[in-house]
């Protein structure tokens, strides 16, 4: 935190510093100095110097030295900086004044930004919690996301299919909404950016999309405030209700130019391997299903047959390697200071041929023109590229293979040169073809470039009257292009296949707030703020796909040599949001505090009537620790209560529900296709925002001169009026509307810690653990119907989302009688029999229907949190983090297509298959290791069915549970002594080494239990269909400052 | 601090007018689809709105039905697998594998999608009827349009009821989605054929000529006078008829002749469910007079002289032959849109395609080389061959119309042409379009109806000019089938009957024909099982075979489908049909 303190005290001072007029007086005598930091004995760059009692002042540069003219000898010199203790200096004859300053941390002086404005910490009526350097730098972070993991009480990352800079998904307090967003507002700088995913074309369902925030540079990011409550949230008003992310960047810093440079360079494989079946085995299971087909080998000859070890052959050889670099410029005056940096990422994946790559770069001014005007503006490109190789395992339609799960059931009796045959090619995913031959001759590149310009100006009308005005263009352009030969099982059918499609959307943004700040009668403190806002989206989306490539030579770089191209789309629109806000803030005495803030959303997407919608809030805190009962007791620092309650709204469904919207239905006359459209939504005058209510309660607690700081929020959250695509009778035409109706309710606490177990003498251990628990429980869906069921999930009232729904597994049939007496599944009666699975017959019929299909375990977590350590001892730091997760189901789908045996005769399986049923005498040899036929007489022993035993049913039998703790990282940085850094040219030089993904326990069978494919994450949370596998990671990294 | 001067006033005015200036934000605007903002202002919104009425026959748009990936989830081909001529051993519930074992419930996703579908073009339909009047442009245009749309609508309210007797009867666009906008309850059978009928009759009078009766080639001053321009012509009933003639383009639209084929079916459809059939709710049919109409308008369609027999049975299903003589209604399909799953879409390969019972062999009652791999080599009718084929050791015969491979495995001599088969299409799109009329249809039906009124006499010529046609199209020249004559009225009703199956099976004819001549029943129930589709040719394994599976499982109330359970969830004014969970009895 040190170190983010510092930054942002640096920042505040100087907008402080612009508040003193500074006057030239007559000369008199200057004073040259020097000031220290008395812990780490390093400069500290812009400490406050000012002469009293006249009050002008100056403030040291980079190197901690200031200087300063006309002084008297009868004055005095006062150094002050936000984080150490105040000294006053007699002048005297001295005319070099250097000044050791002590540390006064209080970590209540903290400003933070809240949206429209910053605050004090202490001042904090909402649920704010900070993410500074230090939690960043617990981990090297390629995405956003990776800052945030486990760094926030009650955020969840929801990780993705394994696909690099894939898309994970982040919930706050659970998830807020059924068919619409779930996904929280981030406002970089003050530029709201809605996570929304790109629309694309693609020919294979495989991968997950690019991260939408993959261009934010975690290099660049200087703190992070999730704001979690109705209160705090509420000034975001229809964007608000999954919580807002605000992120700040770095900025310049007056002095001498600083070069900062951030090299860092990791290797990365699997973190686990699956036991998969070895040549031999594998024999014996086809023959055991196949024993006349006179394709097999005997299993003898396998013995010394090929024994491919299929993972090996698609995980990169070795390690795979990563690397990036940040270099970073900044400098400038007093009254104008610049940032520039460049970052370069280059990640390659676990899965060969998939990689990330990453360039980013920015440039920001800070000016100040005189007292009135302050502006900042900031420039920053940057562009993401993914060449995937199908690492998406299955990309949430679970019904393909991705090239991980490709590899896990390709037969390890096959080459890893073998080429496919047509029929192998042709019947892909029945049959298999060979998962290299697909990754090597396929391309599929995802590109997302984006620009975002931001500029402000803060005038000052008046010392307690400042109006900003905003100004800011963000555009993005993403492309996703892909290449299957006819060599590919994707690309046989048409003779090769390409596709191409852009997303290019721009946001324009326009605000002005006015803030008024004051003190009156130096307790009634008011820090008010009224402001409007305008954003104009568009959304470009065009594709192309062509066929028929009679040559494959020229790939993605030229569609045009196919020779059967498919209609080409396009699609534009214009979402735009109007608004109005406002918010106060007041406080008696630093003692009671109050807040309301409110917001008027006019978005364009609802009916006429709903179009504009009203957020308030409010929130109330009382510092107890301020109080004189209190002030006696000097080891409490500070004591606060808060409560707060608020509305905050959610607008993300598709465009265009409120009009009669006529799409494309072409008809074929006279043997070709002819233009035609029909209704595909009616007018709805009536649909209108999701609303949020929340009311949050929570105690902030700081004592022992600040060595144990905790934050404890409980909340409920009601969301009304969602937004839902519901069932409507088809004699209507239609079968689903988009309406508003139903709700749901999330409620739970949180929990941060933080203390300094040891801090002696240049040794300090610090401790800091959050928890978070969440109840999420649909109060209501709608009128006709208690429940929804939506594939394998069921959505009903009472229940949480995300809930699976399917049939209990009872073991399975050992013998004829127990086969006769059933229960039997529909598609075998009459022909039930040992060796098949029992099910539990819900409803007593002696039939296992849908009918029979109940919860049987939920994919969002009851809890979860993280726990961190870091000790210092003078420049060495080691720093670790576990996260921990309970109360979770997952469907381990990944194990359910290595254990179905039928009809997957040329499949691989789970080396846990030769645990299968077995009829008495069948085809099997006693090898060493593997049990005899005896033990396996009548299947006593066995859990999985028999070969011919058709596992098609959603069952709990693949349902594990997805508990997990995880050694998350570990970093040790060695932080060179300023003078020997300065020996070799450098203000700083640290160096790290991190290692990630280190250790799982878990029960949890599959890759990693921190999974969720699929693009739905939020309703259809738990499913792991063999994504690429989670890798460890070792880096190293070198931090300098030139 | 001093004061603030007029520049910076001036920026600050600037900051503040930034947001002014915005005043229609929340005006929603469209830009990539049509909207009521923008939508039927002319002529050509007119026509390409109606053409998205016919599109609701193909189109496979998962957002209208449910569990619908691909497949065959929803197409009225999958609804006539219960019928003593469709095979399938019952697996696979979305290729209508309960349909064709009897044993669906109410919550069957092809009847459930059928009926969603069917709706679908039902409301498409209404939308059109219902915005044209306003719309400016050309009046005899305007009336062919909604002629075009009353045509289809009547098409899917003819479907639903046939299928399931009383249905809601929609005729207004949907504007809202209130309880008492679109929660109706089942009207009567005899309201929903009045619809039917009044729509059919408006359309005979609105739509245009046959569009292509003249040679394709021949120039405007060359037509004959009755095609040239907005003719108004009368009949001998004094009924108006559009004579305009559609453009070559529009090959594919509705016809007066479709309109016409279209009311003869309908009526000889209540004559016989009235006479023979087992139906409720067909007690108010005359069914005297409904023969006599069903005969009247198949009378006016073969009188007209513009239809004819193809010569050739094979060519009548074929990618390069669409829109022949023969046809007068077919559904437009090409290999550039995935439409299966729709009410006529196309289904493709895999295990449980549509095959074809050893009853349908049955039906041709030639002499068979035992030793035949395919029915190519017998001396036989060439329908058959030219619709099936046997599928060595397979308990089925194939009938296939799409995503035959050119590597398939099949036996020696395959025809050049089965019944639908793709044999150029790959991946999911077929070519080949879904015949719903051809004249052949109104032939027989004419001499069904001619043969009810007034015994068989005048109805030879109409069936034998079928049956004449399947003997010139046999490979080998033979007798098969024979000429008809000297028959009993009875003989010649199960004659025509059987013909029908012959000529017309696996075209969406089975289940409902079955039920209108009073014959589920006994046809179902006398079905069989063979192990191996070959046997049919053993006399002695035919007498011992075992009855089929759908024989078991057959009631006389499967000859209507049950009411879709989520239609039943969401609207409680559906009663559910006799014999079906939930029903009253």
């Amino acid at each position: 935190m040190l170190k983010n303190q510092k930054s942002m005290k640096k920042l505040f001072t100087y907008l402080l510093c612009m508040l003193f007029p500074m006057m030239v007086l007559a000369q008199e005598r200057t004073i040259n100095g020097r000031v220290v930091d008395s812990e780490t004995n390093e400069p500290i760059p812009g400490v406050n110097v000012i002469v009293l009692p006249s009050y002008r002042g100056t403030i040291t540069d980079m190197d901690g030295n200031y200087s300063l003219t006309n002084v008297s000898s009868t004055d005095q010199l006062q150094y002050s900086f936000i984080g150490f203790a105040n000294q006053t200096v007699e002048v005297g004859e001295q005319t070099t004044i250097n000044v050791i300053l002590v540390p006064d941390i209080n970590e209540l002086d903290e400003v933070i930004a809240v949206g429209y404005g910053v605050m004090k910490k202490s001042d904090l009526t909402g649920s704010v919690s900070s993410v500074g350097l230090e939690d960043i730098n617990m981990t090297e972070n390629i995405t956003l996301d990776q800052a945030l993991e486990g760094r926030v009480a009650g955020l969840n990352v929801s990780s993705g299919d394994g696909t690099l800079g894939g898309a994970t998904e982040i919930f706050i307090r659970g998830v807020g909404s059924i068919n619409s967003n779930t996904q929280p507002l981030f406002v970089i700088d003050g530029f709201p950016i809605e996570y929304s995913y790109d629309r694309e074309r693609i020919a294979l369902d495989e991968e997950d999309p690019l991260n939408p925030l993959v261009n934010i540079n975690p290099d660049d990011i200087e703190s992070i405030e999730v704001l979690k409550d109705a209160s705090a949230a509420a000034i975001y008003g229809a964007r608000g209700a999954n919580g807002v992310i605000i992120i700040t960047t770095k900025k310049g810093e007056a002095g001498k130019t600083n070069i900062s440079l951030n090299a860092r360079m990791g290797f990365k494989q699997p973190m686990k391997r699956m036991d998969m079946m070895e040549s031999v085995d594998y024999a014996f299971y086809q023959h055991e299903q196949f024993s006349s087909d006179e394709r097999w080998l005997t299993p003898e000859t396998y013995k010394d047959s090929t024994n491919t070890d299929w993972q090996e052959q698609v995980f990169s050889q070795g390690a795979a390697l990563s690397q990036s670099y940040d270099l970073a410029i900044d400098g400038g005056s007093e009254q104008t200071t610049f940032r520039t940096n460049i970052n370069f990422t280059d990640e390659s994946g676990v899965v060969k041929g998939s990689s990330l790559e990453k360039f980013s770069g920015s440039f920001k001014l800070n000016h100040k023109a005189g007292r009135w005007l302050d502006m900042f503006t900031d420039i920053n490109l940057a562009t993401s590229g993914n060449q995937t190789s199908g690492t998406g395992g299955t990309g949430g339609t679970y019904k393909g293979y991705g090239s991980v799960m490709k590899a896990l059931l390709t037969p390890p009796t096959k080459d890893p040169f073998y080429v496919p045959t047509d029929e192998e090619l042709d019947a892909d995913g029945t049959d298999l073809s060979n998962p290299l031959t697909s990754m090597n001759n396929s391309q599929n590149i995802k590109k997302n470039s984006e620009m975002r310009i931001n500029t402000r100006f803060m005038f000052k009308l008046h010392p307690s009257l400042t109006l900003m005005v905003r100004g800011g263009y963000r555009m993005s352009f993403a492309e996703r292009r892909q290449f299957y030969p006819s060599t590919t099982s994707k690309g046989k059918n048409t003779n090769g296949l390409s596709s191409f499609s852009t997303n290019n959307k721009s946001t324009l943004l326009g605000e002005s707030t006015l803030t008024y700040l004051n003190t009156f009668n130096k307790v009634h403190n008011v820090n008010a703020v009224v402001g409007l806002s305008y954003t104009k989206n568009t959304d470009w989306y065009n594709d192309a796909a062509n066929s028929d490539y009679q040559y494959s030579d020229l790939g993605i770089y030229n569609i045009g040599v196919g020779v059967d191209p498919y209609v080409p789309q396009s699609w534009y629109e214009e979402p735009k949001l109007q608004s109005t806000l406002g918010r106060l803030n007041y406080n008696y005495d630093n003692r009671y505090f109050a807040t309301f803030a409110y917001r008027i959303d006019g978005s364009n997407k609802f009916g006429t009537g709903h179009k504009y919608a009203y957020f308030p809030s409010g929130a109330v805190s009382w510092r107890a620790s301020e109080e004189a009962f209190l002030q006696g007791a000097e080891w409490l620092d500070n004591l606060k209560v808060r409560a707060s309650f608020g509305i905050t709204g959610n607008q993300g469904i598709p465009s265009l529900l409120s009009r009669d919207n006529y799409g494309l239905h072409k008809y074929i006359l006279n043997g070709s296709l002819t233009s035609g459209v029909a209704l595909n939504n009616v007018r709805d005058d009536n649909l209108k925002w999701e609303t949020s209510e929340m009311i949050d309660a929570g105690i902030d607690f700081l004592a022992f001169n600040q060595r144990l700081s905790v934050t404890f929020d409980v909340y409920r959250k009601d969301t009304y009026d969602l937004l839902l695509n519901n069932n409507v009778a088809s004699q209507s035409g239609y079968v689903t509307d988009w309406t508003n109706v139903g709700s749901m309710r999330n409620e739970g606490f949180e929990i941060a810690l933080r203390g300094d177990v040891i801090k002696q003498a240049g040794f300090k251990w610090t401790l800091s653990a959050n928890y978070a628990r969440n109840e999420n429980k649909v109060l209501k869906l709608n009128g006709e119907s208690d429940h929804m069921i939506m594939d394998d999930y069921i959505l009903q009232e009472g229940q949480p989302v995300g809930t699976f729904y399917g049939v209990i597994s009872d073991g399975i049939f050992h013998t004829d009688a127990e086969a006769e007496a059933g229960p039997v599944e529909q598609k075998y009666i009459g022909e039930n029999r040992p060796g098949y699975r029992r099910f539990i017959d819900q409803d007593g019929d002696g039939i296992i229907t849908p009918d029979d299909r109940v919860k049987i375990g939920k994919g969002h977590p009851d809890g979860f949190g993280s726990l961190s350590n870091s000790f210092k001892y003078k420049g060495l730091e080691l720093r670790m983090m576990f996260t921990f997760r309970h109360g979770s189901e997952i469907y381990n789908g990944t194990r359910k297509k290595l254990e179905e045996m039928f009809d997957n005769k040329n499949k691989n399986k789970l080396a846990t298959i030769t645990n299968r049923w077995r009829p008495e005498n069948s085809y099997y040899f006693g090898d060493e290791g593997n049990p005899t036929n005896d033990e396996f007489a009548n299947g006593v022993r066995a859990e999985l069915p028999w070969v011919r035993y058709d596992d098609k049913l959603f069952q709990t039998y693949h349902i594990e549970s997805g508990d997990y703790i995880k050694f998350r990282s570990v970093t040790l940085q060695y932080r060179f002594p300023s003078n020997i850094a300065q020996k070799i040219g450098m203000k700083q030089l640290s160096v790290r080494t991190t290692f990630e993904n280190i250790y799982t326990w878990t029960k949890y069978t599959g890759y990693d239990p921190e999974v969720s494919m699929g693009k739905n994450k939020g309703l259809m949370p738990g499913m792991d269909n063999a994504g690429a596998p989670t890798p460890f990671v070792y880096s190293f990294g070198v931090n300098a400052r030139f | 601090m001093r004061k603030i001067n007029i520049y910076q006033f001036l920026i600050i005015l600037f900051g503040l007018s930034l947001l002014a200036g915005c005043e229609d934000v929340i005006k929603e605007e469209s830009f990539s689809v049509l909207t009521d903002d923008n939508f039927y202002e002319n002529q050509t919104h007119a026509i390409i709105a109606v053409n998205g009425v016919y599109r609701a026959m193909t189109d496979r748009n998962k957002d209208n039905t449910q569990n619908s990936t691909y497949g065959m989830d929803g197409n009225l081909l999958m609804m006539n697998k219960l019928s003593d001529v469709n095979y399938n051993d019952g697996a696979k519930a979305n290729y209508g594998g309960p349909i064709a074992i009897a044993t669906l419930s109410e919550n069957d996703v092809v009847t459930s999608n059928v009926w969603a579908l069917s709706y679908m073009l039902i409301n498409r339909a209404n939308n059109v009827i219902g915005n044209l009047p306003d719309v400016p442009m050309d009046s005899v245009l305007q009336q062919r349009i909604v002629g075009e749309a009353k045509f289809l609508r009547a098409f899917a309210y003819f479907n639903l009821v046939k299928y399931w007797g009383r249905v809601p009867i929609h005729t207004d666009e949907t504007r809202d989605f209130e309880d008492a906008t679109i929660l109706k309850g089942r009207n009567s059978v005899e309201e929903v054929y009045g619809q039917i009928i009044s729509d059919l009759e408006f359309a005979e009078q609105s739509l245009y000529f046959k569009y292509n009766s003249f040679d394709e080639n021949l120039t405007y001053w060359e037509l004959p006078p009755e095609a040239i321009g907005r003719i108004i012509e009368q009949d001998e009933d004094g009924i108006s008829y559009m004579r305009k003639v559609l453009e070559i383009t529009d090959k594919g639209r509705a016809t007066v002749g479709a309109a016409r084929s279209m009311l003869g079916r309908v009526y000889l459809y209540l004559a016989s469910a009235k006479r023979y059939g087992q139906l409720d709710g067909y007690e108010w049919v005359d069914d005297f007079t409904a023969y006599q109409r069903a005969r009247d308008y198949c009378g006016k369609v073969i009188d007209y002289g513009h239809y004819s027999l193809l010569d050739n049975y094979q060519s009548l299903f074929s990618t390069s032959n669409k829109y022949h003589n023969e046809s007068i209604f077919e559904i437009g399909h090409d290999d550039t849109s995935e439409d299966q799953g729709s009410i006529f879409g196309y289904w493709h390969s895999g295990s449980t395609r549509i095959a074809a019972r050893p009853e349908y062999v049955k039906l041709f009652d030639a002499t068979f080389d035992t030793d035949a791999d395919l029915f190519v080599d017998s001396l036989t009718d060439a329908r058959l061959y030219h619709s099936a084929s046997l599928h060595q050791n397979k308990d089925k015969i194939m009938i296939t119309k799409y995503g035959m491979k050119s590597d398939f495995k099949f036996p020696r001599g395959w025809p050049e042409h089965l019944k639908f088969i793709n044999w150029i299409g790959s991946g999911f799109n077929g070519p080949v379009n879904v015949p719903v009329i051809r004249y052949a249809d109104v032939l027989l039906m004419m001499a069904e109806s001619v043969n009810e009124i007034e015994g068989p006499g005048r109805a030879y010529e109409y069936i034998n000019q079928v049956r004449a046609r399947a003997r010139r199209s046999n490979v080998y020249p033979t007798n098969y089938p024979a000429d008809l004559f000297g028959l009993t009225q009875a003989d010649f009703r199960s004659q025509v009957w059987d013909e029908r199956k012959r000529e017309l099976s696996f075209e969406l004819h089975s289940l409902s024909d079955l039920v209108r001549t009073g014959t589920f029943m006994e046809k179902i129930q006398a079905t069989k099982y063979l192990s191996q589709s070959q046997d049919v040719f053993d006399d002695e394994k035919w007498a011992n075979a075992t009855s089929s599976v759908l024989a078991g499982n057959v009631s006389e109330y499967n000859m209507l489908f049950p009411v879709p359970l989520r239609e039943r969830d969401l609207n409680p004014n559906l009663d559910q049909n006799p014999g079906y969970n939930g029903s009253a009895n």
